[in-house]
């Protein structure tokens, strides 16, 4: 068994392209996937290089680095569009995975529940994969291709998480439906952005996720909100046009119908408390 | 290209550390074996209930999620740590509100709170709460620790015992309580002798299901550093176990069929190293999966399959709660509806390993584990142990004799055993 931890991208790269390799981060996932006192296997250990930490503007665009930890994502002063992904972490298991939990980790995990999603939905994100071969940046949509699966090839490591500045306007506001407030994987949870102008809706953002294999935003409810007052933005957000894009399964955590009624309420309150905030 | 290095060194409580081995080793581990800090706790190694919560460079962090490469350099803080008066203000908190109640929760929650207050020292209760959110605790509900936490500012006059003869109805602090708040208080699995083998448990992968095994003296030669293995034949007497002794109806290992999803067939011992590496995929076992029914209606139809003789339809006990006198009420009643109500399912979430030690003084066995019942355990291995010396198996030979079993059936198994 091999474990490597190099301090510099070009290293880890070379590493990958000699062979596959588990990469490890905050080790959040893969530790409890094992009932061994060790992990197992070839593994590339990416929490020393630096190119994957910090975040920074990086002309037309936010640059989060795929080691950040939700903690530093918390702490990090970012607009307000950022709100949702800020409070997305804060509901990242707890105080002690968010310490250990990555950025990074979180998208190539790739649960239809993974917490960052929907709030990186909102904000058009793009996620940049490096590997011997070069650079390149899927839309995130294009990267999780299903529950598990990711177009990351396996010469490849995530560098960063890539947020359009266009994309960055307005507010955001996340919420997440768990059997308790802690430690929990989420039922049903949305992320909304909203930018207005004169009182209505210029710009809409939402996104579902724990309700379809992979997070989805609803184009169909964003149109429809734009131009709404504040006043009227409710009217058309009801299970109908929120589960229609939605595909939810049974499982242990909640029903389809619950699911899909749950994600429906959850964006009402979601959109009530972003324009009552304004 | 790195050559992972073969040493780690990093500081614990202050003090440095060298620590040779895979850095993929969960850091609780490290921590407790090789360092025997036992005060840090391990109740899931899945990140669930937070028990096993250090410091790194002060923020805490679930050990055993921590690859030892990872705390390479860094400064780690354990409930043994502890020693500034303002964090045994904290320890004392946790005393006088009686917050650690079992104590296996505690130093995880200690630290958590240490790591709060340093930068909050007067945290509200909501804060308290969003910081602590990730330890679990079975037995508290979380009030007292919230509430001590918030309090762990305040320095009241230490309490002072009763006189003598003055004692009933006065408070006073809890007798064993300075051990579960200073960490040293040792659970089930925190005690261990030296050159104890460690033990990987064969589990069934069906809810039900025949097996049987191969030629396990061959399968035990081929594979370095095992020792022996044990099934339900290595066990003298009743083989059944069970927290209220009417209640008593599983094996400690299966006699096929296995009865349940993760239920113990076999135990391997052998060298801790070997074993934590062995390959259990050629354990000469073959499994015949039968129906099963996972659910109490389905247990209880005719066609269900049929668990043990002695408890006809599946039924171990039932029960039935009635107060007060329905019908009066609702025949003055001015509304009336009818439903069916189910309440929420609340997972019990007992963190403690159910763990022990056991050895011989010469002809006395003596048990050292966790139980809520010693007595009932303490007369139920009495006639175990008189049974099996009559039955003649000697001084009980090899037996697996110390055991650290998961907390749920899905966890992972270290067994220790002691070699007479």
């Amino acid at each position: 068994m091999g474990y490597e931890r190099p301090d510099r991208l070009p290293e880890a790269l070379a590493l990958l392209a000699a062979a596959p390799r588990t990469i490890l981060a905050g080790g959040t996932d893969l530790y409890p996937a094992t009932q061994a006192a060790s992990l197992s296997g070839d593994i590339l250990d990416v929490t020393a290089l630096p190119e994957l930490r910090g975040y920074r503007e990086e002309g037309s665009a936010w640059r989060l680095g795929a080691c950040m930890t939700w903690s530093e994502i918390i702490a990090a002063p970012l607009p307000r569009a950022f709100d949702a992904l800020k409070l997305a972490a804060r509901e990242v298991g707890a105080r002690q995975i968010q310490n250990a939990g990555t950025l990074a980790g979180n998208l190539c995990n790739a649960s239809p529940a993974a917490d960052g999603v929907p709030a990186l939905l909102i904000l058009d994100a793009e996620v940049e994969l490096a590997s011997e071969a070069g650079t390149r940046r899927l839309g995130l949509p294009h990267f999780i291709q299903g529950p598990r699966q990711t177009a990351r090839r396996s010469d490849e490591v995530m560098t960063a998480v890539i947020l359009p500045k266009a994309s960055c306007d307005g507010a955001s506001d996340f919420l997440k439906l768990g059997a308790r407030k802690y430690l929990v994987i989420s039922i049903a949870m949305v992320a909304v952005r909203l930018a207005l102008k004169a009182d209505r809706i210029a710009r809409a953002a939402l996104a579902v996720g724990a309700c379809s294999a992979v997070a989805r935003r609803l184009p169909d409810l964003e149109s429809q909100l734009i131009g709404k007052s504040v006043e009227t933005a409710l009217a058309g957000v009801d299970a109908a046009t929120v589960a229609d894009a939605l595909s939810p399964i049974d499982d242990v955590r909640g029903s389809a119908d619950y699911r899909k009624k749950a994600a429906a309420e959850l964006m009402r309150r979601s959109i009530t408390r972003l324009l009552r905030a304004r | 290209m790195n050559v992972s290095p073969p040493r780690f060194r990093f500081t614990v409580n202050g003090t440095p550390a060298e620590i040779l081995g895979s850095p993929a080793r969960r850091l609780s581990d490290v921590l407790r074996e090789d360092l025997r800090l036992s005060g840090t706790k391990v109740g899931c190694d899945a990140g669930d209930c937070g028990a096993c919560t250090v410091l790194l460079d002060g923020a805490p962090f679930c050990a055993c999620m921590l690859p030892l490469a990872q705390a390479s350099g860094r400064k780690i803080t354990t409930i043994e740590g502890l020693g500034a008066a303002r964090l045994n203000g904290l320890q004392n908190a946790f005393l006088r509100h009686g917050a650690a109640q079992c104590g296996i929760c505690t130093p995880g929650m200690v630290m958590t709170a240490a790591a709060l207050l340093d930068g909050k020292p007067r945290p509200t209760p909501a804060e308290a709460e969003e910081a602590l959110g990730g330890v679990l605790c079975r037995c508290t509900g979380y009030r007292k620790i919230i509430d001590a936490v918030c309090d762990a500012w305040q320095t009241p006059e230490p309490e002072v015992l009763p006189d003598a003869g003055r004692a009933v109805g006065a408070p006073i602090e809890r007798l064993d309580g300075r051990a579960k708040v200073a960490g040293f208080d040792a659970f089930g699995a925190d005690d261990w002798p030296d050159g104890a083998l460690a033990v990987r448990v064969v589990r069934s992968p069906y809810h039900h299901a025949d097996f049987s095994f191969g030629d396990l003296a061959a399968w035990r030669e081929s594979n370095a550093g095992v020792v022996a293995v044990f099934t339900a034949d290595d066990i003298p007497g009743r083989n059944c176990f069970g927290v209220i002794p009417p209640f008593a109806d599983q094996p400690a290992l299966a006699r096929a069929p296995a009865r349940l999803r993760g239920e113990a067939v076999a135990l391997v011992a052998g060298e801790p190293d070997a074993l934590a590496l062995l390959d259990l995929s050629g354990f000469p076992i073959v499994w015949e999966e039968r129906p099963f029914v996972l659910t109490t209606e389905a247990a209880k139809a005719e066609s269900a399959p049929q668990l043990h003789e002695e408890r006809p339809g599946n039924l171990l006990t039932q029960g039935f709660v009635e107060r007060g006198n329905p019908e009066a009420a609702l025949a003055v009643a001015a509304h009336r509806a009818e439903g069916c109500i189910e309440t929420a399912y609340v997972e019990h979430a007992y963190i403690e390993p159910e763990a022990g030690t056991a050895w011989m003084e010469g002809d006395r066995l003596v048990v050292r584990a966790c139980t809520q019942a010693p007595g009932m355990d303490r007369s139920d291995n009495r006639s175990r142990f008189w049974a099996c010396r009559k039955s003649g198996c000697g001084s009980f030979r090899p037996q697996p004799a110390a055991a650290s079993a998961p907390s749920s059936t899905s966890r992972c198994s270290r067994w220790w055993a002691w070699w007479r």
